[in-house]
């Protein structure tokens, strides 16, 4: 179980989240989704430790989170320049294992691993990145904006890795596309302007979606 | 730990070996033989700085290195924890500096060592400074029109920088030397002002769309560097030779990082060792003659430019 207690984060003036607390199970998905610019990404870096708690604890199993206990999959992960696909793969595994389920990954997300990443277009970057991280064993699983730039067959292919594998796996991923959230998550966290977030649970999704058609209508143009 | 850190430095080797054959041989290999009359005196007036001067120097370029590279939150997930990450900065950073610390170290001991410490603290306490903003924020400068979007959005990225750079350039009141450096940063910017591509849709092509594009921005860099450049002539008269001979390059360089653009330009990704070539190829121009190498090239690829765009989106 990770815990999130209390989390207070600001940039300088500006407050993004206030007395923030969310809680994620083993075996379980969890989206998180908002608008552009709510904290989505800062609440990941925050989680992964790349940016420093401000106030509030980050509890996983009753102990301080450690880092190395996530695999994060950045919006735009990183890839060194004259980097081939097997190459990327051989650094991120950490055994024979996972290296070997990252290359089937990969294989079937149609990655020619043989190739420069550099000759990569985005969504295939993202396969490979995704490819790679989801085959460490690790006990949490963060996925900023998976599906970004990734074709129709592939997402398809991303969402039938996790949900089959996730086993006893924390997964936390965002994405701007609903339904591939709604269709593989047990819970969902809505965050809105200010740190405000809603907590909807697999049976109220519908309600999530009412609520956001009705964003949609309030906002209409003419 | 230990074959992940062997299997970076290995990707590392292949990265140098790709970079080099991106450039193309026959392109090194002219480099080669034209740069051995600088390289060579270039070299053995660095060794004959006071042996204690490196060690200030590697110290600075390590900090600045370490503080630049991009790779350092990739690495960090890579790494189980920051005592294998610091390990394996350490070696890179020896690495690195092998061929300072050892020539040092057969000549004087313990410069050698001095520089050896620096790179292994350098990397030991890389891992710290990673939690640190990866994002900036950006002012649009209005009067700019799309056209120039390039060099629109290269400035907007850090005005105040490019200001400062831009106006150091009159410090050639004071020296000629100070234009050149001035004029060498400029053009070793230029793969990077032209490393961003424009989307589908801002691309309308027509017959001449390339030249089209060398034309406006030859006249804007005219007015960038007009100022320096008249002061320069005007304080300098004497080496005002030099100073038309960088016009020249600046005009040539940017021929070239337009055209090579261009030229390798694909909608679904950006071609590597772009940068690389012409990277080369304005070290060559700083050679007496050089320019005409890159004049060449630069012909050669504008019609393979004119071509691919045409190809694409014709």
């Amino acid at each position: 179980m990770l815990n999130i207690n209390g989390l207070h984060f600001t940039f300088g003036q500006k407050t993004i989240f206030t007395d923030l607390s969310l809680s994620f199970s083993s075996g379980q998905i969890t989206g998180i989704i908002g608008k552009n610019g709510v904290g989505k990404t800062t609440l990941f870096r925050i989680i992964t430790g790349i940016y420093r708690l401000q106030k509030g604890e980050i509890m996983w199993d009753g102990k301080k989170l450690h880092p190395s206990a996530i695999a994060f999959m950045p919006t735009e992960p990183y890839f060194y320049p004259f980097m081939k696909g097997m190459e990327y793969l051989d650094i991120v595994a950490n055994s024979e294992k996972e290296k070997k389920i990252s290359v089937d990954y990969a294989s079937v997300l149609d990655l020619p691993l043989d190739e420069l990443v550099d000759n990569y277009s985005t969504g295939m970057r993202k396969k490979l990145a995704f490819a790679a991280l989801f085959a460490l064993t690790k006990p949490i699983i963060i996925l900023d904006e998976p599906y970004n730039g990734v074709d129709l067959e592939s997402n398809e292919m991303i969402k039938h890795i996790i949900k089959t594998n996730k086993t006893d796996k924390i997964v936390i991923l965002s994405s701007h596309i609903l339904s591939t959230i709604t269709d593989i998550s047990q819970q969902i966290y809505h965050i809105t302007d200010g740190g405000h977030v809603t907590f909807y649970e697999n049976n109220r999704f519908n309600k999530l979606e009412e609520k956001l058609m009705q964003v949609v209508e309030s906002r209409k143009i003419g | 730990m230990i074959n992940k850190i062997i299997a970076l430095l290995r990707l590392r080797i292949w990265q140098i070996w790709r970079t080099l054959r991106s450039v193309g041989w026959g392109l090194l290999t002219i480099f080669l033989v034209i740069s051995i009359g600088f390289v060579f005196p270039f070299l053995h007036s660095v060794l004959n700085f006071p042996h204690l001067v490196t060690i200030p120097a590697t110290l600075f370029l390590m900090v600045i290195f370490d503080f630049y590279r991009k790779d350092k939150l990739f690495l960090r997930s890579v790494f189980k924890n920051h005592i294998s990450l610091s390990c394996y900065f350490s070696i890179e950073y020896i690495f690195l500096t092998l061929p300072v610390w050892l020539y040092q170290f057969f000549n004087h001991p313990l410069t050698g060592c001095s520089i050896l410490m620096i790179s292994i603290l350098t990397g030991f306490l890389s891992p710290v400074q990673i939690a640190r903003e990866q994002t900036t924020s950006k002012k649009t400068i209005k009067f700019a029109p799309l056209t120039y979007f390039e060099l629109k959005f290269f400035i907007e990225r850090n005005p105040l920088i490019w200001f400062l750079f831009w106006a150091a350039g009159f410090s050639s009141i004071i020296h000629i030397g100070l234009y050149i450096a001035w004029v060498f940063i400029l053009l070793m910017t230029l793969p990077e002002i032209f490393r961003y591509y424009e989307s589908r849709d801002m691309l309308h092509w027509k017959n001449g769309f390339v030249f089209d594009k060398i034309k406006k921005y030859t006249f804007i860099f005219m007015l960038i560097i007009l100022p320096q450049s008249l002061s320069s002539i005007y304080t300098h008269p004497q080496n005002y030779l030099i100073v038309l001979y960088t016009i020249i390059c600046i005009f040539s360089a940017l021929v070239l990082n337009i055209v090579l653009k261009y030229a390798s330009y694909t909608p679904i990704y950006h071609a590597s060792g772009i940068s690389n070539i012409s990277g080369i190829l304005t070290l060559i121009m700083l050679i007496p003659g050089g320019v005409l190498i890159t004049i060449g090239y630069s012909i050669w690829k504008y019609i393979i430019a004119e071509k691919n765009i045409r190809l694409l989106y014709a």
